[in-house]
């Protein structure tokens, strides 16, 4: 009951954020329904922990009139929907999901069938393990109890003296310098429940692992379903992502709001009709990232850079004006505020940056031994991302050297190569952070590299699938297999 | 004649690698499950690490009800043998059980948290860092209070 209890908590941010998502990305079809509802839900979640961290600014705690707040926005955004929707004459809006060349999902139906079963087999037993793993830890992993539910407990029983919780005397190894997405969320369950109960993690965790994969499938199906069940069956069979999502570590979320963002960002370069609002999605998206993780920082700026980077070797850049980095920044400014706000005045000095000499860093910068460990580990988790039996990339690879690129338009193209550029940007941040890092280089890296990894796993799914033809080009023949 | 071979042999790689794929995905998922069905147990329901940590630490989260900032000692700081888990896991476990009470490794607070394992605390260890022994709460795990002077 606790469970439902908290579910009921989480709802209005949960439908605030779906109606959000449809009124500023209008596209049509049950694939886009799904993508809106599975988007609308982590990104409803995110930007209510940036509301809940002004409201604790603010009013010093949480309680049943945040919950008012909430549900007053969710009325409102309702009211705006129905505006829109009557304006529209009552009908669903307008565009149309994209196709390959006139291909459809479920082109035969025992393809379609078995592709279904084998993607509900895996939910089920996804289900299952993140299930058995819960019961038995309750509350999470190391990173869980060490900083995501520890802030999350101190800021409960600290009530209205919440700062406390980030004093530079609290020992490193707890982080708090980290963003707050998760603690505030928790910390809000908790206060309207009564209760400090795990549940409430628990129940987090699960939203963001199924909430990431039925983003994925349902992006991609929006081209292909058997390319979409294809990625979500591989995501969900991750033992790494699995286990990460029973950890209840932040890695789940971060990885869902890089895919969020991705999947805004290539829709936005695909279809300049709905340009803004997918725009403005996919900035509020980076930024909810960098409100979940220090990596999402690294993220928000790989992204920014990588768009950057996009316009300048275009041509015809000038086609992309103020109004789009208006949207972008409209869609950021909610959570970067609550970033800046929290990292200015409140975070203390994090440990990576804490203690580091222009001389350290320079040595650091100098040192070949440096450079090969971390690309030896990076060959490692590039090559075998995810602990599958076995490596996954030279089998992704070997289906894409196969399948072939699809035709895509100009707009998929740029779009892709952007989500691309970001993601290798990331990574290659990811590289800087290790070799600057103040810590024992090989501890860092084996505490933390695969996980970094599995943070940008769903998105470079999504990116791969995106750009290849799907499975029904060359399962099935068919006259339009030209694709 | 020679396009369409190709063509052919292109589709039936990627057919076997699509296959391929979705059968490495399986039989992880598979050892996946297995692995969790060797963990599963009711038994074993509440003996994880917190609710373990949680039930040790009972009376001494109940006698530091309220204090802002707790030291925190173990083996190595006294230079016995220790692992990761003496020095880390169960410093950061007890932070988690005490919080909003701040655990700050080292002697400097008037108060400390001994947590010595089966090695057992002596009276020299606490005279090295001016700390007596305040109270003993089983488990290895000692309160210790600066010796006045």
């Amino acid at each position: 009951m606790t469970t439902a209890y908290a579910l009921l908590i989480l709802l209005p941010a949960i439908l605030g954020g779906v109606i959000l998502v449809d009124l500023c990305w209008q596209a049509r079809g049950w694939q886009a329904g799904g993508m809106k509802i599975f988007m609308g839900a982590g990104l409803g979640i995110g930007s209510a922990a940036c509301l809940a961290f002004f409201w604790l600014l603010g009013f010093g705690k949480i309680g049943w009139s945040f919950l008012a707040l909430e549900n007053g926005i969710v009325v409102l955004m309702s009211g705006l929907w129905l505006r829109a929707w009557r304006a529209r004459g009552g009908r669903l809006p307008g565009i149309p999901g994209q196709r390959i060349n006139g291909w459809r999902a479920g082109t035969t139906l025992v393809f379609t069938l078995v592709f279904t079963l084998v993607f509900t087999l895996v939910v089920a037993a996804a289900l299952a393990i993140f299930t058995i793993f819960t019961f038995l830890n309750p509350n999470g992993d190391f990173d869980a109890w060490t900083m995501w539910n520890l802030r999350a407990r101190f800021l409960f029983r600290l009530g209205s003296g919440w700062m406390a919780a980030f004093s530079p005397q609290v020992d490193w190894m707890f982080h708090a310098d980290y963003p707050l997405l998760l603690p505030l969320t928790n910390l809000v369950t908790w206060t309207l429940l009564g209760q400090e109960t795990p549940r409430a993690p628990i129940l987090l965790a699960g939203l963001f692992l199924f909430c990431c994969a039925g983003l994925l499938t349902a992006a991609l199906s929006r081209r292909s379903g058997s390319s979409a069940l294809l990625a979500g069956v591989l995501l969900l069979t991750s033992p790494r992502f699995l286990d990460l999502a029973a950890f209840q570590v932040a890695d789940v979320p971060l990885s869902f709001f890089l895919l969020a963002a991705v999947v805004m960002g290539v829709e936005a370069w695909a279809d300049p009709g709905s340009r803004h609002g997918a725009l403005a999605l996919a900035g509020l998206a980076l930024g909810l990232a960098a409100w979940t993780k220090n990596e999402g920082s690294l993220i928000l700026l790989a992204g920014l850079l990588a768009g950057g980077v996009l316009l300048l070797w275009r041509s015809n850049w000038h086609s992309y004006r103020r109004q789009d980095a208006a949207a972008l920044a409209v869609g950021l400014g909610l959570p970067l505020a609550a970033l800046l706000v929290f990292k200015i005045f409140i975070a203390p000095p994090g440990d990576l940056v804490g203690e580091q000499t222009l001389a350290g860093i320079g040595q650091k910068l100098a040192d070949p031994a440096r450079y090969l460990t971390i690309a030896a580990v990076f060959r490692r988790y590039l090559l075998a991302p995810g602990e599958y039996l076995l490596p996954i990339t030279p089998l992704l690879a070997l289906y894409a050297l196969a399948a072939g690129w699809r035709v895509l338009t100009k707009g998929e193209q740029l779009g892709l190569r952007w989500a691309a550029l970001a993601l290798g940007v990331t990574l290659v941040g990811y590289a800087a952070v290790y070799l600057l890092t103040p810590h024992p280089l090989e501890w860092h890296l084996r505490y933390s590299a695969d996980r970094l990894f599995m943070q940008v796993y769903p998105a470079a799914l999504y990116v791969l699938f995106a750009s290849l033809k799907p499975p029904e080009c060359f399962w099935i023949r068919q006259s339009n297999s030209k694709s | 004649m020679r396009a369409e071979k190709t063509a052919a042999w292109r589709r039936r790689l990627a057919q076997w690698a699509a296959v391929l794929l979705i059968l490495v995905a399986l039989v992880s998922l598979g050892q996946k499950v297995a692995w969790a069905r060797r963990l599963w147990g009711l038994e074993r329901v509440g003996t994880d690490q917190v609710a373990t940590w949680e039930q040790r630490m009972t009376q001494v989260k109940a006698d530091l009800q309220g204090e802002r900032l707790i030291g925190y000692l173990s083996e190595v700081d006294f230079g016995l043998p220790n692992d990761p888990i003496d020095t880390n896991t169960e410093f950061t476990l007890t932070q988690y059980v005490l919080a909003p009470t701040i655990l700050q490794r080292g002697a400097e607070a008037d108060q400390v948290i001994c947590n010595l394992g089966e090695k057992g605390y002596k009276p020299e260890y606490g005279a090295r860092m001016g700390l007596i022994l305040a109270g003993e709460y089983g488990n290895g795990i000692y309160l210790l209070r600066k010796a006045a002077k």
